[in-house]
């Protein structure tokens, strides 16, 4: 039997060996399977205009970005007018899974959107906004649009953040490190 | 399985209990008094040689640093927390700031602007973008479409907003160089990363242009470019090339002899 001390120092030494990989989940950092999400789209808004869906944000349909398995989050946003946000009437609002988000519907007011008082007098390029919007791999993000003047105004939007794959449909576990691989395949079942 | 093993942890430590309890009380020597008070510091006292485990394989590495000559810190453990390269550019990557002008002279016409290949033994991150469409008038939209490999990526849609500011990174709405767009755009070893622009002019909600392809650009400039930033992380092993686990950690040595099977660290 070995000793006390080396029981003690296979203990301390199993212990140092270990190496954890300590990683944020994607939703907060993007990893190497990420995908980036960056529309933009800068076009004339017609007068009195009703709801019309600017930019679409759909991980893994069809004419989406990424591939199947893929959800997105929205880190940043920017949803802004060409002109005086205080006269162009422009409205947005977000409409996840064809509901809208709760206080996601919003006017432009001008200090604010545009960022102009950030130790710049120039108010172009816009600044983003934060936010935080998970789109799940089967659901549909839209930012609408509308417009409630009576005149054309142009309308300048963009979404920001990444595609990531799901956790549940591609294994993560066993592709970052090989302590709960197949530990975690017997908890699903497959 | 789980009751067999928990039985053996549980003889392995009564047994070590005992045989604890058997031993007489330990008496503290002068040097561990020596060492615990000199832990953590430099001795300038005789040094204490670094007492080898039983089952001591670490293999030596040539090349590596050499290991103390001293006893370690009474630290009992420790944890490897790697940040990986594309979300931290590692010590030895290599800042980038790709920037690709060409000469636009028509609208309509999608032109590739620049490709870059990234290294085989690097990957590329990509976290900045930015660009001038000098060529474009007040109101004109312009895109970039970014591809790797020919496959699609993404797509930014920019307009210009003020045309007369002086300085060309404010004449955009969603980018400049001061402000640049932020994007997460990693491109992996040996892969092709190019950039198309078109040039639409003014258009409507349907993105419908008022121009025909190959409409030429009247503003008497020429200039469409894009600025991209980032990083090339490394993916091999700085010391001799060899491949390198960049994700696992260097495990405190451990995987030295599974880097050697893979061709790293040759004597």
């Amino acid at each position: 039997m070995p000793s006390e001390n080396t029981i003690i120092e296979g203990a301390l030494r199993a212990a140092r060996i270990v190496s954890i990989p300590v990683r944020r989940p994607d939703w907060v950092d993007p990893s190497f399977w990420a995908y980036p999400l960056n529309q933009t789209k800068t076009r004339p808004v017609p007068a009195a205009s009703s709801w019309l869906d600017y930019l679409t944000v759909r991980p893994s349909r069809a004419g989406g970005l990424a591939p199947e398995g893929y959800s997105a989050v929205i880190k940043g946003f920017v949803a802004t007018s060409e002109a005086d946000p205080a006269v162009s009437g422009i409205r947005y609002r977000f409409m996840l899974g064809g509901r809208l988000l709760p206080a996601q519907e919003f006017g432009i007011t001008d200090a604010i959107e545009r960022h102009v008082q950030r130790n710049d007098t120039y108010p172009w390029p816009a600044f983003h906004r934060r936010t935080f919007i998970q789109v799940s791999n089967n659901q549909l993000l839209t930012l609408q649009v509308r417009n409630t003047s009576g005149a054309e105004a142009v309308a300048i939007a963009g979404l920001y953040g990444w595609f990531y794959p799901n956790l549940g449909t591609l294994g993560k576990g066993g592709q970052e490190d090989g302590n709960d691989g197949f530990q975690g395949l017997e908890d699903d079942g497959r | 399985m789980a009751d067999n093993s928990d039985h053996k942890r549980r003889v392995l430590l009564s047994e070590a209990i005992i045989r604890q309890k058997a031993q007489p009380t330990r008496v503290v020597s002068p040097d561990a008094v020596d060492r615990g008070y000199w832990q953590g510091s430099t001795p300038s006292v005789p040094r204490h040689m670094r007492m080898p485990y039983a089952d001591d394989r670490i293999p030596i590495v040539p090349t590596a640093e050499r290991e103390p000559e001293s006893d370690d810190p009474q630290t009992p453990g420790w944890v490897n927390t790697n940040c990986p390269p594309w979300v931290c550019p590692p010590f030895w990557s290599v800042s980038v700031d790709l920037k690709y002008l060409i000469c636009l002279p028509f609208y309509e016409q999608t032109q590739l602007i620049g490709c870059y290949v990234v290294p085989q033994d690097h990957v590329l991150v990509v976290r900045n973008i930015s660009y001038e469409a000098l060529n474009a008038a007040q109101g004109d939209v312009f895109r970039f479409e970014f591809y790797i490999d020919s496959s699609f990526v993404m797509a930014i849609e920019d307009k210009v907003v003020d045309a007369t500011a002086p300085n060309p990174a404010h004449k955009y709405a969603l980018a400049g160089h001061t402000r640049m767009l932020q994007t997460h755009l990693v491109v992996d070893r040996n892969r092709t990363l190019c950039v198309r622009g078109i040039l639409n002019g003014v258009v409507n909600f349907e993105g419908v242009s008022v121009h025909a392809p190959g409409d030429p650009i009247i503003t008497g400039d020429c200039t469409f470019d894009i600025h991209m930033q980032g990083f090339l992380a490394n993916l091999r092993e700085n010391i001799d090339g060899g491949p390198r686990p960049t994700d696992l950690g260097d495990g405190d040595g451990e995987f030295l002899e599974l880097t050697q099977e893979y061709g790293g660290y040759h004597e």
